[in-house]
């Protein structure tokens, strides 16, 4: 029983690897994320920096999660200098995005710290684009939630694991 | 560029904005709050899901400031002109000596139906705005205070009010329900 569950597992994971990896490799391949780096990079004259294994990590979410979370990129400026006004900032991330996003969650603290969501609603998922900036470094994070998925595997973690449900329709490709 | 114009009515929002030394911005349209109610609980958050099936947006507005007086009464008396409109009427108001706890409740009403909601909730050094689009009673607060960034303690602030002002908007409200029970 063991090694037949194994064998399925296995098998599983594979078709899963094999199919379903490049289709959410292209879904985070988005030119929105990659303006607002690109934006950020040549205004305030900074590198971002790059996550070593992001495909894996983003893998590891989407198993996680059970399909709840894909599409994640993020991007880091550890030195971003000082922001001296933060709305500007604001301004470059929702400018370069562009206008099919919208603002969902602004938050100016003292000091000068910001944190950003922008929302674009994909069918039954939301995609994100959260910018967080403290003490002069600034991250960046896309991702895309699949509400259906992500409460499913939250009311039950154990039997979305029993049934291999990956948030595939079955063929093996994402729904 | 991305969506910034959302349909929150204050116009002093940026102004007041650029004063606070905090700021918070909460905007969930149509489409954000059918995502957001999917992580509500079925069976404890049923009323307020219920709730939120019907709305047509929910925006909300923190501001805190350093020090008293970085916001002023002219500033609230702009906010609240933009709601004195045949559609909006008011339907709690309170008003503190120093007006360092004030907070006015005004209720849209089109065709005599409920569709929209304001809150000012104005302290010393805290000021905020909660602007609830769509099908809402007051009571309907209890199930949403505490999400979508309306502030835990909104509904027991309209219960507070409500004992000291009573108005002829609620009256209104009132005298509609009475109706539409009768047969």
């Amino acid at each position: 029983m063991r090694i037949r569950d194994f064998i399925f597992g296995a098998t599983t994971l594979t078709t899963v690897v094999a199919v379903v990896l490049p289709i959410t490799v292209r879904a985070a391949s988005g030119h929105d994320f990659d303006a607002v780096v690109s934006a950020v990079e040549q205004r305030y004259e900074a590198h971002a920096e790059k996550v070593p294994m992001m495909g894996f990590v983003n893998f590891c979410a989407w198993v996680a999660t059970r399909g709840g979370v894909k599409g994640m990129k993020i991007a880091e400026f550890d030195h971003l200098g000082d922001v001296s006004d933060s709305g500007e900032l604001e301004k470059l991330v929702g400018d370069s995005l562009g206008d099919r996003w919208e603002r969902f969650i602004v938050d100016r603290q003292r000091g000068g710290g910001v944190d950003i969501i922008y929302v674009q609603p994909n069918g039954s998922a939301m995609r994100m684009v959260i910018a967080d900036y403290e003490h002069g470094e600034l991250d960046l994070v896309r991702m895309e939630v699949n509400a259906d998925r992500l409460q499913h595997w939250m009311k039950d973690p154990e039997g979305s694991a029993r049934r291999h449900d990956y948030g595939t329709n079955g063929s093996g490709t994402p729904d | 560029m991305a969506q910034s114009s959302q349909p929150f009515p204050v116009v002093l929002e940026k102004q007041l904005a650029d004063r606070a030394s905090n700021y918070t911005e909460v905007s969930l349209d149509r489409k954000m709050l059918d995502f957001a109610s999917r992580f509500m609980n079925e069976k404890d958050d049923a009323e307020g899901k219920r709730i939120v099936s019907k709305l047509n947006g929910v925006y909300v507005r923190s501001y805190e400031f350093d020090k008293p007086g970085q916001y002023t009464a002219a500033d609230l008396d702009a906010v609240r002109k933009q709601f004195d409109t045949a559609e909006w009427s008011v339907l709690v108001k309170t008003r503190s000596r120093g007006a360092t706890d004030d907070a006015d409740i005004y209720m849209k009403l089109v065709n005599g139906e409920v569709q929209g909601m304001f809150i000012l909730d104005a302290e010393s050094k805290e000021l905020n705005f909660v602007y609830i689009s769509g099908p809402i009673r007051p009571e309907d607060l209890k199930d949403l205070s505490g999400n979508f960034g309306i502030p835990a303690g909104s509904y027991e602030m309209t219960v507070k009010s409500k004992d000291k002002t009573k108005d002829k908007t609620e009256k209104k409200v009132d005298e509609k329900a009475q109706k539409e029970e009768q047969p």
